[in-house]
């Protein structure tokens, strides 16, 4: 059984900052904070707990897409404007599939490749440690990584230089 | 690395203590010789102090297990009531068949697919075997793909599982340059997560093919027991190794594995 406490003690402060970052709503990102542990406890038993810090960074990022992609911002800075690019291919990569087919059959969404977007070109990492954060060879991420760029038509220009 | 700006996500693990030894030297040695990047790490320790007294910690994580209970836990007791298993798995199984044979396969897939002997469905499902059922959208149609098949760069390709009783399960890839990619589940690391057993399962998202040539190869692992992913993906990489065993071998398992596989072969581009 997870300790709640504890781990929000030792860990939700950088979850929490992180959910600041990519929300920039203090209400909002308190609720993604929250869920974030919430899918951490929920899939307690198929989780590797060694190092929590990189599995809670990557949740809390896919927890906020997934907040984002309702919420439409209007990006300010450099890296929002390169965050909702990424956000914004979901829906280009969703229609491409029939996203309302999809949707409403399986009712799930996947936002792994985004949220490795995100890592690599909001937050600076390496394709070797993205690798090594998501447990995918580094051709597999660049594989995955160049099919979202290419589905982006519409991106901006800085994401085609990452 | 000493002109080189260690990134927050960095700075974030170094004060969890979570860094990798040899990173954790380098930021140590850059926080010895950059007063800016030591600013940077007792700001951290701040905001740490700072979210900590704002939210606390008995607030916070019985707002966390409430939420939990919220969300999962009435899935939970309603996954625990007193069935009639057979009967309720499938009902289940027949009626999510059912919405998918509707709605994605064309007609003449389902009458492919009917029994022709008219036997049971029961029947059918009890000498089911896991396996994967592939999908190509092609402009308003989607089509299901047969073992072989040629598929070209740039299809779309929607995969589901039937778990047929097994318990746990895992998806990855191989394509033509050996590249290995995991499809299910989402997060690469730990235990293998419990497969739904309600029919056919569509992945959440698509997968759109790239240009690596000669073939696209789908396995579905699976076990009556939960496994460690890294076991199944270093079979996948040491068979991807090999590209011309790829297109054929099975992946070398420890005994308790079920395997399955499917090949889609690539079109000249």
């Amino acid at each position: 059984m997870l300790d709640t406490k504890f781990l929000y003690e030792r860990y939700g402060p950088m979850v929490l900052r992180r959910c600041r970052y990519l929300l920039r709503n203090e209400e909002k990102a308190l609720d993604a904070m929250q869920d974030t542990f919430v899918r951490v406890i929920h899939h307690k038993k198929r989780l590797n707990m060694d190092a929590p810090s990189s599995l809670l960074y990557r949740i809390a990022t896919n927890v906020c897409l997934n907040m984002l992609r309702s919420e439409r911002r209007h990006p300010h800075t450099h890296d929002e404007k390169i965050l909702m690019s990424i956000v914004d291919v979901e829906e280009h990569e969703s229609n491409i599939v029939n996203r309302h087919l999809i949707d409403k059959l399986f009712g799930r969404e996947s936002q792994s490749t985004k949220t490795m977007a995100v890592l690599h070109y909001v937050d600076g990492m390496t394709l070797q440690e993205v690798s090594n954060e998501v447990g995918l060879s580094v051709s597999g991420v660049r594989k995955r990584l160049r099919g979202l760029k290419e589905r982006a038509k519409h991106l901006h220009k800085d994401f085609y230089n990452g | 690395m000493a002109n080189k700006e260690v990134p927050d996500w960095q700075l974030e693990r170094y004060l969890l203590g979570e860094l990798s030894a040899n990173l954790e030297k380098e930021v140590g040695n850059q926080l010895d010789a950059d007063p800016s990047l030591q600013t940077r790490l007792d700001a951290l320790k701040e905001s740490n102090r700072e979210i900590l007294s704002s939210y606390t910690p008995e607030i916070q994580s019985r707002q966390i297990e409430l939420t939990y209970e919220q969300t999962y836990g009435k899935q939970k007791r309603e996954r625990g009531r007193p069935t009639r298993p057979k009967l309720r798995s499938f009902a289940y199984a027949l009626s999510t068949a059912a919405v998918i044979l509707i709605v994605l396969i064309p007609l003449r897939n389902i009458l492919r697919q009917a029994p022709s002997d008219g036997g049971s469905e029961e029947i059918r499902l009890k000498g089911l075997n896991p396996h994967l059922v592939v999908y190509r959208k092609s402009g308003d149609e989607i089509n299901r793909l047969e073992d072989g098949e040629s598929v070209a760069p740039g299809d779309v390709i929607q995969l589901s599982f039937v778990a047929a009783g097994k318990s746990y399960g895992a998806i990855y890839s191989i394509d033509g340059r050996g590249v290995v990619t995991l499809h299910y589940p989402d997060i690469a690391e730990g235990t293998s997560p419990g497969l739904d057993q309600g029919g056919e399962i569509s992945l959440p998202y698509a997968y759109e093919l790239d240009d690596a040539p000669l073939f696209e190869r789908f396995f579905f692992i699976t076990s009556d027991e939960p496994f460690d992913l890294a076991v199944v993906r270093d079979a996948a990489h040491t068979l991807a190794s090999q590209v011309k065993r790829a297109e054929r071998k099975r992946l070398k398992l420890p005994p308790g594995f079920k395997q399955y596989s499917i090949i889609l072969r690539k079109r000249e581009y």
